[in-house]
């Protein structure tokens, strides 16, 4: 068995940075870090003078990409690693994340992060894809658990599981979606509890926690685009009864409230991390 | 059949071109679809705030029947989605000034691949008539510099 030796890097409260709310997180004295998309500025000449100035400070900046496609059938696309490890570089970022999704298949687009087959074929082809990007960056990477309106018939392990076995085996870090989590508890019947006894909390290089809302088809939407629910704000403080995570960073991304209102979701964070002993942290580690 | 091959059927059948695979919970299949589609229009009307202008409620049910037949562009985004829609709309009707415009600002900056846009390395110059204006816009994209509206008309 693979044993990870180094500490994971301390993040502290983070945001997702976004046009909308580089105000808003400027003026957050207690940030820590934040995410940028990838894509975004995987090709852009320069970054936003809101970035600079927060990284002149020494806010963090992790680099997060959604198109890589490492869930796909086919290996990831050169071009998109290159971009992405030279984005890496470019912001010092200690890691970098994507998902454990695929995007894309037979030259088609799909837009969204959709969820692959729980199967010893497509577990075996997610680590392929994953030590290629591996081999290309220059950082760690974090893999997220995603939030999916269906599944794949003819699961051969559960979500935390498969999660688990891509983690083992290609020693990557974990990028713990609680609203992901939250969203697949209310749509699949996936236990909470259960899903973080399974996963290797000691590999959780960062959480992220954000807000979504129930639709009219009875499915709950994790929309980035809503309040953060009572439910994962608990997902978090019991996350914080097992291991303290080095990070935890909101993501909005759409309909974005008064400041007031993303400033009392981060206060929420802070206040759950506070209550999060070091002991639990230590505990953790000794169990791992 | 492959990975690939099933990944292939579930990206059509999202996308609403296919059937949904055998297997799949139809149901859900078609919410998945639905927020997909709802997700694509959203985005192209926040890059495109002219197109939401110059079509009002029309917007959704011409962008679904765009979107129907045109797949995502690889790159670019929602800017090159919203791009080829433009391209769509301008079979079918005329422009409204504030799309042309936005159209010139894109194509000065982003040049046009089969994939989608990709930024321009060299200085760009581009023309537009706008009819009720009436005048001509020249669009000069260049190396680090804002891009320049002089008018002539």
């Amino acid at each position: 068995m693979k044993r990870m030796e180094r500490p994971q890097a301390q993040l502290g409260l983070g945001g997702g940075w976004r046009p909308e709310l580089a105000l808003m997180l400027d003026r957050r004295a207690d940030l820590g870090f934040i995410e940028l998309l990838a894509e975004d500025f995987w090709s852009a000449r320069e970054l936003p003078a809101a970035v600079e100035a927060l990284r002149d400070r020494g806010v963090t900046v992790v680099a997060h990409a959604v198109s890589l496609s490492l869930g796909g059938a086919d290996l990831p696309e050169r071009d998109r690693l290159q971009a992405f490890a030279r984005l890496a570089r470019r912001l010092q970022a200690p890691l970098v994340s994507e998902h454990l999704a695929f995007v894309r298949a037979g030259g088609i687009e799909s837009g969204h992060l959709l969820p692959l087959p729980r199967t010893h074929e497509a577990l075996g082809i997610v680590v392929r894809n994953v030590r290629a990007a591996q081999a290309m960056l220059p950082v760690p990477l974090a893999l997220e658990n995603i939030a999916t309106l269906f599944e794949w018939p003819g699961a051969e392990m559960t979500e935390a599981d498969f999660i688990a076995e891509v983690l083992e085996q290609t020693d990557a870090l974990l990028l713990l979606d609680l609203a992901n989590l939250y969203a697949n508890s209310r749509n699949h019947g996936v236990d909470p509890a259960d899903f973080l006894t399974r996963i290797p909390l000691e590999r959780i290089a960062y959480v992220h926690v954000a807000g979504g809302v129930a639709g009219t088809d009875g499915l709950y939407h994790d929309t980035h685009a809503h309040a953060l629910p009572a439910q994962v704000l608990r997902l978090l403080r019991d996350l914080c009864e097992r291991t303290r995570p080095p990070g935890v960073l909101i993501e909005r991304d759409d309909r974005f409230p008064p400041d007031e209102a993303l400033n009392a979701e981060l206060d929420a964070v802070v206040s759950i991390l506070g209550g999060c002993s070091a002991e639990c942290s230590e505990q953790a580690q000794v169990e791992a | 059949m492959t990975l690939h091959d099933q990944q292939s059927a579930l990206i059509a059948a999202l996308a609403g071109n296919a059937p949904v695979p055998a297997g799949f919970d139809a149901g859900r299949v078609q919410a998945a679809a639905s927020a997909l589609a709802f997700k694509r229009a959203r985005a192209v009307a926040q890059a495109w705030p002219s197109l939401r202008v110059m079509l009002g409620d029309d917007f959704r049910a011409r962008f679904g029947a765009y979107a129907a037949s045109t797949p995502l562009p690889q790159q670019g985004g929602p800017l090159a989605d919203g791009l080829r829609f433009v391209h769509y709309l301008a079979r079918q009707m005329p422009l409204a000034d504030e799309v042309k415009l936005q159209q010139l600002s894109v194509d000065a900056r982003y040049r046009r691949t089969r994939t989608g846009l990709s930024p321009r390395r060299y200085p760009r110059i581009r023309v537009a008539w706008l009819a009720k204006a009436r005048c001509t816009v020249i669009a000069l994209g260049a190396w680090r510099f804002r891009l320049q509206w002089p008018r002539f008309g």
